[in-house]
């Protein structure tokens, strides 16, 4: 694994741990700048994201990332990637899911979700 | 239909256009810059780029694009487009597919792919 693929795995691993085990936190990974689209629909900055987490109607759920590619992004230490695992909420049918991310660095040493597209696949 | 999904509807279907009726002619999308994964593999740059285009072994191929999905990029005037849909080669079955791309200004003028990670979904 190179290095680029181990940060993306670290993120990864951290975002969706957040996603299971607290959902509202995981608007940590985003700022004012950043964009969602989650199912076709597009939530700009931390408002709008924060209220489309809220709206998350599971009470549990659970992940698994199948595979994973990497790719440098577009300005300097950034990260283009594409996921494509399984979900399962609330011990209903599993689905099948793809989503893509640009993480970019945060100003503060850190790296934040630029983008982010989210979808299930039938 | 906003600005930004009109150019990246623009941008998809000449890039399926030419998938489809001349799959060397592609490489006008990718500059040295590029980064193009298909199915795990990773190619950099044009060199690259072009001989996996050379050997990507069918006859015929027809794409379908279900949906599409686009947001601004990490830099002004790019857009980040995910999109879902099925394709058939020679004939044979449909496969349904995932793309990511992250689209950039050339500098003349127009847009070239930076980023393209492609998957099968099965």
């Amino acid at each position: 694994m190179n290095p680029a693929q181990s940060i993306a795995q670290q993120f990864l691993q951290q975002y969706y741990q957040t996603l299971m085990t607290n959902k509202m936190a995981l608007i940590q990974f985003y700022t004012d700048a950043s964009i969602m689209t989650y199912g076709g629909e597009q939530y700009n900055g931390l408002k709008a994201i924060n209220e489309k987490l809220e709206s998350l109607a599971f009470q549990q759920i659970v992940y698994k990332v199948d595979d994973m590619d990497v790719q440098p992004g577009a300005v300097q230490n950034s990260l283009f990637l594409f996921v494509t695992g399984t979900l399962q909420m609330d011990g209903s049918d599993t689905f099948k899911f793809s989503q893509s991310f640009q993480i970019l660095p945060n100003g503060q040493g850190g790296l934040y979700v630029h983008n982010d597209i989210f979808r299930l696949v039938y | 239909m906003n600005p930004a999904q009109t150019i990246a509807q623009q941008f998809l279907q000449q890039y399926y256009n030419t998938l489809m009726t001349n799959k060397m002619g592609l490489i006008q999308f990718y500059t040295d810059a590029s980064h193009m994964t298909y199915g795990g593999q990773q190619h950099d740059g044009l060199k690259q780029i072009n001989e996996k285009l050379e050997s990507l072994a069918f006859q015929k191929i027809a794409y379908k694009i279900d949906d599409m999905d686009v947001q601004p990029g990490a830099l002004e005037n790019s857009l980040f487009i995910f999109v879902t849909g099925s394709l058939q080669m020679d004939d044979a079955e449909a496969y349904k597919f995932s793309q990511s791309f992250q689209i950039l200004p050339n500098g003349q003028g127009g847009l070239y792919v930076h980023n393209d990670i492609f998957r099968l979904v099965y």
